[in-house]
Parts: C-alpha cells; structure tokens; sequence
C-alpha cells in the first residue's frame, strides 16, 4: 500500500511537471526564438509587433494586434499546422479548411455553398453592362476544380452542381453568349492544377478551344506546353496545411508560331512576354502567367485580323490570355477587384463592331465577387 | 484573453505561475489580485475602473451592513438595498441600456439615443458574484472581509472572471485567508485545466463550424436531417464551450489552492428539463434560487404564487443570457416547460422508461436552443421550419457530407456528454496505466496547440483578398 501512494504520487508529480515543462519550456523557446517577417506558406507579410504607446493600449487594439503577432510568430508555426492537418485525417475527417484531401494526393478547393442574392445581383450587372454599351457578352464561368475532377473527390463530398449553376445563370442572360464547358473539362483527367485553385494549361486549352468554336467561329491553332518548374505549391497547398502533398509542374503555353507581344500594366510598366519567370523562384508560382494580379493591363500582339478583346476577369484568365493573344491584336484585361474606374470607357464606339467583350471567371469567384457592381 | 490562446498559455499563465508561487503565502491575493485585474485590463484597459469602483463600493457596503447588522436590521436593509441597487444600475446600463432605447425608439420615443457602449467582459458574472457579498452578509450567511485585496481578489479572480462559475462568497470566504496549494492540487487543477482545454477547442470549436456549414446551406440545399445535425452540433459547441470553461477555470483555480464549486454536471443525460436545469450551468441556478427565487417566497406560498415565482426567475434567467428578446422567449420557454412538468409530466416521466425521458428532453433543448442561436427572430423561425419539415429533402448529400467528415467528432462528442470517461476510465488509476496520465496530458497539449495554431492560420489567398 504504501509502495502504491509513493508511486501514485510520483504519477501526479510527473503529470504536473510535464505540464509545467511544456508550457514553460514553449514559452522560453518562443520567446528567444527567431522572427520571420513573412511567411511564404501563407503568401503574406506577418504581423509586426503593434505600437507601444498609451493611446493605442487603452483606446486602440494593442491586445488583439498582440495577440495576432504572438501567433503570427509562434514557434514552428509551419509544424503545428501541418501536426493539425494530419490529425484531422486521422480521425476520418476528408477535408480540412476548406480544402478537399482528395484521392491521388489532389487538393481541391471545397465549393460546397454560395449566396444565390450574390449571383442574382452579379447576373443583373451584366445584364446592365450589356445594355449599357449595346455589346454582346461572351461569357466563360470556368468550373472550379471540385466540378472538374470530380471524380478524384473522396467519398462523402459534396459539390454544388457547377453544370446546373452555369446552365441557370445562362439561361437568366438568353441576351448573351455563355459559353459552357462543364462537360468539357470534366472529359480532360488533367485540367487543373493538383495543388492550387486555378486551372492549368490544359484546362485553359479547352477554354480556348470552346471560345475558338463559340465566339471565333474557327479552328483553334496548336500549341506545345514546355515545363519551366517542378516546385510549384499552390495555394490549396498552403490552405489545406496537408505540407506533404509533391510539388508540380508549370508549364510555358508556347504557340506554333512565336509573335511579338506587348504588356503594359496600368502603372506604365512594359514587359514584352506574357510569363515572368521570376515568380518561378517563389512560393506561389501561378503569377507567372501574366504577372499575377493587376486591376489593367492592356496586350499588343501581332496577330492578324484587327479585332480587340476586352476581358473582364479574375485570375483565372491569367492562364487563358496566353491562347487568346494569338486571336486579338490587342485585349484590354480589368479586373474589377483593383480597377474602379468605368471600363466601358475603355471601349469606342467606332470600335465596338470589331470589338469581343469577354467575361471570364471562376465559378466560385463569380458568385462571391461583389465588384462586378463596379461595370455600369 | 482567453484561456484557449496562445497568448494565455504561453506567455501569461507561466509567467503568473511563476509570480504566484515564487510570493509568500501573505502576499499571494494580492498577486491574484493584480494579475486579474491585468488580465482583465488586457482587453478591457478602461472598463478596468468600472470594476475597481464595482469592488469598492461593495466592499465599502459590505462594512456599512455588517457595521449595523446586528444592532439595527433597518439601516443594514437600507445599505443592502442602496447596494443592490447600484449594482444592478451598473449592469442594466452597460447590458441593458441600448436594449431599452432600442425599443423605445422602436415604438416610437426617440428623445434618447443608444450609446453604442461595449459590454465590459464578465459584467454579467462578476456584478452577481459581487451582489451576493452584501446580500450574505445581511443574512449572517457570512463575515465581514477586512482586506479589501482579499475582497478584490475574490471578484476579480482570473480563473472564472469571464465565464463563471459564479463562486458565492461565503463558498470561498474560508479559502481566501487559508489555503493549501501543494502537488496533489496542483495536479488535479493541471488535470481539469486540461479536460477543459480539450473540450473547447478540439470539440466545440470543430463542432462549432459545422453549425456553421449547416447555417450557410441555400433551401435548395436544406434538409431536415442536416437541420437536427447542426442543431445537435450547436448544442455540443456551447456545452463544451461554456463546461470546457468552467473546467479551466476550477483547473486553474485548483492550481491556485481554490476549489469552486462544479457548474456542470452531464446535462444532456438528463431525463427531464427539470433534471436538465439542475445540471446545466449550475451557479447560475443556486444563485437565482438563492437571491430572487426563495427571497420571493419560493413554494412556501401555496402554488399559484410558486408559478408566478418560477416563471420571475425564468424571465430574469433569459433576460441574464443577453440584453435581446430572443433570450427573454428561451427563459419563458423554459419557465413554462418547467411549470408543466411540475404540475402534470415529472411523474410520468420517471414512470416511464429511461429513454422516454432522455429522448423527450433532447427534443425539447434541442428546440430551446434555436430560440438561443438567433437574435434575428425570422432566422429562428427558418431554422425551426427546417427542423419540422420546410426543407427541400429529408436529407441529402451534404447530411452524409457532415456526417461523413465528422463521424469521429460527433462519437467523441456523444461520449464526452456521458460520464463514461469517469467510470470507464478507472483503469487509468490502477498501476499498470498510471503512466498513461502524464502522456495523456502532453499528447492533449500537443493536439490543442495544434488546433490553436491552425485557428490562427491565414493564408492569404488572393482570390480571397
């Protein structure tokens, strides 16, 4: 008896030093531990110490900016985050914030609700665009990769039906031209990116294909896809903390027939190629088409015929332009979640009949986005 | 702070460990006296004067009653009721005050306006933990504290300053002069800290955001199953949210050398909504028992005052919850649900079997808890409309979507509700597995950091911005 007290004692000194060492031994450790400014994995610059000073500690947010900067900094963030991905697997779990850990190592982005008043309203913007400028809208609501590779989803997901949401939302715009690829891109095994949210250059193929079918009225020309990095990890990568999954590959969309091309961003900046290859050093790789995010950029090609493209867009076009500068001798791209001024400015009106206006956005996007409001 | 951060466990707790433990025995309530109020001026840096002035004029009350409690009972009660008073002016203006304005505006009466103020953190639990100081001592319940540090150390204890449970005085008067902290304690308080810990934030938060998945879904998407899920999933996200609170805070408190009463005990066992009560978030109920339902003469003035009594308290017990009409219809649902069962179904119920009792409970929080997830009296009334029927399906893709990404939470969460932990974890107590204790108590700090973190974890996605 008296054995089993000592040794019961023992187990509960132990069990209290175990806590007091973790929680004491974390804290020192975090405390010396060395600061980063900016974490690659979140694509964002961390949040800096807030400012000391009376005025911010009793009026302003010094606790929850301190806050935010003790677990913006805390040690090995990075490995807490991944301890909690696989924990989630273990315990039967098939997706984790927000992304699907889907079958042969795929991470798709979970699309499982929207806001149908979102999508109404977006509808109508068009529709009001439309009126507006006395233009024909050629639109493409590009599937997420939830629709796309559908069958790479575990058992037990659910997606809302993309086909359907696309047919409803063209068949509420009979005025315009909806372009829809929701079986195309399901006939592809490949159209999107394993690891990141955006579709890849096959999957922007069939985009172009269908536009060369729908809009141009012509065959689609040929092009070669030439690898330019094999460790891309996109941003379903960084969302879903499963920092197992293999790095991929992106390619160079390279046409038949090489031309010149102008890009000019809407700071003036002038590049002559449509793929920065600096962002190929980075973590997040996909602003290699196009150069990411910008609210304008205007594309100079040396293509035949005279006609212009306006694109209005999200960054899933980024992929797509490179086909479509092939076809237009000059596109003008908005995007209207950096662009605020009036895009049909931007369209003549002794150009308009040699003038195709492009909608083109990701489905999910589409029906969160509430700039579209920006158009008329 | 809250007790489930990073900053909290890292960075304040070890450093109040520290502080605590390397003082003198003398100087320790005045330590706990200063941490608190550091933690509560953390997020609070100017409501902090609220509650020193809340400390003081009590305190000062206090000295007044007990001065003139024996001698002469008039001036005592007028004291107490000055007191009262200005208590429940403290509460009713930072709680109540917009509420009140908002509804006079409404009908029609707008010579004031809402002042928009904050609500100071914890008004609610402190202004009563503090009330029944003067009420107790009126009462010869309890003796006058000299130390106005004790005294501010007892309102002001981190431990259970937010969330309760709301520790009575004379239910701690004893500990605040004399004490033992030592390692059994200790361990104890480490055991419960982490118990609730683990509640919080590997169960009520995960259960939590599918509450909230379920509250997104379009009609099209709605399904009565998935509706009694979500519900369900709710009801385990404020159960182990506000238990797992409360065991932090008698954890911590037990670290400290405190032992606070439970304020749970398996609610959702319960075989009637009585028997609900007497186990749900049960400070509250002593003290509303203790201070307005006996004081109102209770059942010892035949049954019709008894109704009228209950359905006060019940009145008082919702308005408690939130400053918003939503909470006043969840405490006179309860009240009437109570009287009900008072006069016609307590002794079916316990002549029936078990499960009749169990499911009939269920079914009634289960509904008492739509009227308390919404302010918004029409999403209360979608929801209940999913719940019977006004869905597009019995049940669809995504009933078996949340069923199947959360199979293991939802078992976890069933057993935790039941005190199979208890009695099917005794052999954690004989030798052979002792040693799994202390393993278990890292490997749940490793997981809850984890989750912490993550919580943390914002990936910029651009699509997003």
């Amino acid at each position: 008896m008296k054995k089993n007290t000592s040794r019961e004692k023992m187990i509960r000194i132990m069990t209290a030093g175990v806590f007091c060492l973790f929680v004491f031994g974390m804290s020192a450790v975090n405390l010396f531990a060395e600061k980063k400014d900016f974490s690659e994995n979140e694509n964002r610059v961390l949040v800096p110490f807030p400012s000391v000073s009376a005025q911010n500690i009793l009026f302003g947010d010094f606790d929850t900016d301190f806050e935010k900067w003790f677990s913006d900094h805390f040690v090995g963030r990075d490995s807490w985050i991944r301890r909690k991905a696989s924990l989630r697997i273990d315990t039967g779990a098939i997706e984790n914030n927000g992304v699907w850990l889907a079958r042969d190592g795929r991470l798709i982005q979970q699309f499982v609700t929207y806001d149908e008043k979102t999508v109404t309203s977006n509808i109508s913007c068009l529709q009001e665009f439309s009126d507006d400028t006395g233009m024909k809208l050629n639109i493409l609501l590009v599937p997420s990769a939830a629709w796309g590779e559908q069958q790479y989803l575990p058992a037990g997901a659910v997606n809302v039906n993309e086909q359907e949401l696309i047919r409803e939302i063209a068949a509420s715009l009979p005025k315009q031209n909806c372009i829809d690829i929701s079986d195309a891109v399901r006939q592809i095994d490949d159209g999107y990116f394993r690891t990141d949210h955006h579709w890849n250059e096959k999957g922007a193929l069939i985009g172009y294909q269908a536009i060369c079918q729908s809009v141009l009225q012509k065959d689609a020309q040929q092009f070669t896809f030439e690898e330019v990095s094999d460790n891309f990890r996109g941003t379903m990568y960084s969302r879903s903390g499963a920092f197992w999954t293999p790095a991929e590959s992106i390619f160079r969309i390279r046409p038949a027939k090489e031309m010149p091309v102008q890009v000019v961003f809407e700071d003036g900046t002038t590049m002559n190629t449509m793929f920065v290859d600096e962002h190929l050093q980075e973590k997040d790789q996909y602003p290699y088409y196009l150069d990411g995010n910008h609210g304008y950029i205007s594309i100079r090609t040396g293509a035949s015929g005279g006609r212009r493209a306006v694109v209005i867009k999200d960054s899933y076009a980024h992929i797509l332009l490179p086909y479509l500068a092939q076809e237009y001798s000059q596109i003008d791209v908005f995007d209207l979640r950096y662009y605020t001024d009036k895009v049909s400015d931007h369209i003549p009106s002794e150009d308009r009949d040699h003038t195709d206006v492009y909608i083109i956005y990701g489905l999910p996007t589409f029906c969160s986005d509430s700039n579209l409001s920006i158009l008329w | 702070m809250v007790f489930s951060s990073l900053t909290f466990l890292f960075a304040y707790l070890p450093a109040v460990l520290a502080v605590y433990f390397l003082v003198p025995f003398r100087f320790r309530n005045f330590v706990l006296l200063v941490v608190s109020l550091f933690f509560y001026g953390w997020g609070e840096p100017v409501y902090v004067l609220v509650m020193i002035f809340s400390i003081l004029f009590n305190w000062i009350f206090g000295r007044m009653i007990s001065q003139y409690r024996d001698r002469d009972r008039k001036t005592a009660g007028k004291y107490l009721t000055i007191c009262i008073v200005l208590n429940l002016l403290l509460l009713g203006f930072f709680k109540y005050y917009d509420f009140f304005i908002g509804n006079l505006n409404a009908i029609g009466i707008t010579f004031l306006k809402p002042l928009k103020l904050g609500l100071p953190i914890g008004i609610s639990f402190y202004t009563f933990q503090a009330m029944s100081y003067p009420i107790d001592l009126y009462r010869h319940d309890t003796d006058p504290q000299r130390s106005v540090i004790n005294f501010g150390a007892y309102v002001t204890m981190f431990p259970q300053l937010i969330a309760g449970p709301i520790v009575r005085y004379r239910d701690i008067a004893g500990m605040l002069e004399n004490r033992k902290e030592n390692v059994d304690k200790f361990y104890e308080g480490v055991v419960r800290f982490m118990c609730g810990l683990a509640k919080k934030v590997l169960l009520a938060n995960s259960c939590g955001q599918v509450f909230e998945t379920v509250n997104s879904l379009s009609f099209s998407q709605s399904s009565v199953l998935t509706a009694w899920l979500g519900i369900l999933c709710y009801a385990f996200q404020i159960y182990f949210d506000f238990s797992g609170y409360s065991d932090m805070a008698i954890g911590l408190g037990k670290m400290f050398g405190f032992d606070f009463l439970e304020n749970f005990n398996y609610p959702y066992i319960a075989r009637s909504v009585t028997d609900f009560w007497r186990r749900w978030h049960m400070s509250l109920s002593y003290w509303f028992r203790d201070y307005v339902y006996i004081p109102l003469g209770g059942n010892r003035l035949g049954l019709k005052r008894q109704i009228i009594n209950i359905m006060i308290v019940w009145l008082l017990t919702g308005f408690w919850h939130g400053a918003s009409w939503n909470f006043v219809l969840w405490g006179i649902f309860y009240g009437i649900v109570l009287i009900i069962e008072k006069l016609f179904l307590l002794k079916p119920l316990q002549k029936a079997p078990a499960f009749v009792g169990h499911i009939y409970t269920m079914f009634v929080v289960l509904v008492a808890w739509v009227l308390f997830a919404f302010t918004d009296f029409s999403q209360v009334l979608t929801y209940l409309g999913m719940m019977f029927g006004r869905a597009s399906a019995f049940a669809n893709a995504y009933t078996v979507y949340f069923l199947r990404d959360n199979f293991v939470l939802l078992a976890v969460c069933a057993a935790a509700c039941t005190p199979i932990a208890r009695t099917r974890m005794n052999f954690l107590k004989n030798n052979t597995f002792a040693m799994a204790r202390p393993l278990l108590v890292l490997l749940a700090l490793i997981v809850c950091t984890a989750f912490i973190v993550d919580a943390s974890y914002n990936p910029f996605l651009y699509f997003r911005f």
